[in-house]
């Protein structure tokens, strides 16, 4: 197949992803507006806490760039990580997912078509939180800092890895593993999301090292307080975390499906 | 030319990950061949492992043992492209997409994409007399219509083989009827396709097919020519009665 075939085939792929996002609109509606609502009442408690300061990584970071970073990123990994299994969800509610194995198609050219979905959404929803954080909050995140598209790169790539792993484990468990949910909320209470790691007790905060979310916020707050880049270290680790959960996701899935293939449940409610 | 042969097909499920369950053997060495052109038919009660068998034969699920042969090839991914599976107990299509922007999706997954898929799609809809609903939402569709969409993503890579599982499942008696007609007139008499069907429909089994299969407890107790039963010589309805009490 030629690579312009390709090209069009995830077109329309992409095409019947928007076809069907369009028709749920109530969904991305309600996402768009949390962010709104979020800022509502953040604009109400910084009347409070407005000209409190952090100390992260040596550096004094004000509350609100603080908190404004990590729950726009509590967002945008929201993406990544029910990417592949909810690819498959949607498959199998449509009753697609054993027969698609037959086609001519992989299911990794349709997760790439979802991934690219995935990452326009999250993309957009990253703007809208930067459009009100701006006018609302009065907060300017200066998105176009490099630092700042590196570790949405990172967040996206190393949280899809995770994503692959719960797509593998749910394969072999028959039944969707719910993970996504658990792996969100550890992210977020032990990653720095709203509040700092080093306010962690000793054994979480070893834990911390291993949570992608602690890396990338490293990297945003970074690029936030003083537009310098993070530390080579961070990015080192980060890229393990990227390389290891992707190697295993990736190695789960492909068993996964030989195991549901053999078994014939494909077809089934994971 | 045989266009699908089956030997010693045997088909062991294992139990779900950390539950302690028993293994179920679905198929017990079954043999069977198929010649090219023909329509045939397997039919046994509920549990015999009719869906099973087709699911293996179409690639959906793998065999434990035994040899598939699909026009004197190993089944494997590449000539699963020359089959093309109905189903009508699995939905099978987006409900919320017209039929036309379903048909676009199942080209695209088969690599048919831009004028070729077009060009497809057309011819499909001619086949089947699709026109006058194909660019309205599925879920306004009928269950014929349903049916037909069903059957023309099974047809969009212009298979050689076709299984249909239970095709005619709630469609009324009219519908069946025509649906009937669109397998054995269009599909297999013009356009020369080897249709393979399971159905718990004895009628069905014995007016369209050439060959008709018993197939009880994973074995493929008996299988004889349809115009036996078409001349009267035999009644299907007896023969399925007597083969299942005495098995």
């Amino acid at each position: 197949m030629t690579l312009l075939k390709r090209v069009q085939k995830l077109i329309t792929f992409l095409k019947i992803n928007c076809l069907l996002e369009v028709e749920r609109p109530f969904i991305l509606l309600a996402r768009y507006s949390s962010i709104f609502l979020f800022c509502l009442i953040y604009t109400f408690l910084s009347k409070i806490i407005w000209q409190k300061h952090i100390q992260l990584n040596g550096h004094d970071i004000n509350f609100p760039l603080f908190i404004i970073t990590g729950a726009a990123m509590m967002r945008f990994i929201s993406f990544p990580l029910n990417m592949f299994h909810e690819t498959l969800l949607s498959l199998k509610h449509a009753g697609m997912a054993a027969w698609i194995h037959v086609t001519s198609t992989s299911m990794w050219e349709l997760f790439l078509a979802k991934a690219i979905w995935g990452f326009f959404l999250a993309l957009t929803e990253f703007v809208m939180f930067i459009v009100c954080s701006t006018f609302l909050m009065k907060i300017a995140i200066g998105f176009l800092n490099i630092s700042f598209l590196i570790a949405l790169a990172f967040a996206f790539i190393s949280y899809s890895g995770i994503s692959m792993m719960i797509l593998g484990v749910g394969l072999f468990l028959r039944k969707e593993a719910s993970l996504s949910a658990l792996i969100s909320q550890i992210s977020i209470t032990f990653g720095g999301v709203f509040f700092p790691v080093a306010l962690l007790p000793g054994l979480l905060k070893t834990l911390s090292v291993f949570i992608p979310m602690t890396h990338v916020l490293k990297i945003v707050r970074s690029a936030g307080i003083s537009s310098e880049i993070a530390s080579s270290e961070t990015y080192l680790i980060l890229s393990l975390i990227t390389i290891v959960t992707w190697t295993i996701g990736f190695v789960l899935i492909n068993s996964g499906f030989v195991y549901a293939k053999e078994n014939g449940y494909l077809e089934r409610q994971l | 030319m045989n266009a699908i042969e089956i030997k010693n097909l045997t088909k062991i499920f294992s139990a779900p990950a950390f539950k302690n369950q028993p293994k179920v053997t679905a198929l017990k060495n079954v043999t069977l061949n198929i010649e090219q052109g023909t329509i045939f038919t397997l039919v046994g009660p509920n549990g015999a492992g009719k869906t099973t068998l087709i699911r293996i034969l179409a690639g959906l699920t793998s065999l434990t043992k035994g040899e598939v042969k699909i026009n004197q090839l190993p089944l494997n991914k590449k000539t699963c492209r020359k089959i093309g599976l109905f189903t009508a107990e699995i939905k099978g299509y987006w409900d919320a997409l017209t039929g036309y922007e379903n048909l676009i999706f199942f080209c695209a997954l088969q690599n048919l994409v831009g004028n070729q898929a077009k060009k497809r799609i057309s011819e499909i809809v001619d086949l089947f007399e699709m026109s006058l609903y194909i660019l309205k939402p599925v879920y306004t569709y009928s269950s014929g219509m349903k049916h037909k969409l069903l059957l023309a993503r099974s047809l969009v890579h212009n298979p050689d083989i076709l299984f249909l599982d239970e095709p005619i499942n709630a469609l009324d008696p009219m519908a069946a009827r025509n649906f009937h007609q669109l397998i054995r007139n269009r599909l297999n008499q013009e356009l020369g396709k080897t249709i393979f069907l399971s159905t718990h429909q004895l009628e069905e089994a014995q007016e369209i097919s050439d060959t008709v299969g018993f197939l009880f407890q994973g074995e493929l107790i008996w299988q004889k020519k349809a115009n036996l039963f078409r001349s009267k010589q035999s009644n299907l309805l007896n023969e399925y009665l007597e083969t299942a009490g005495q098995v």
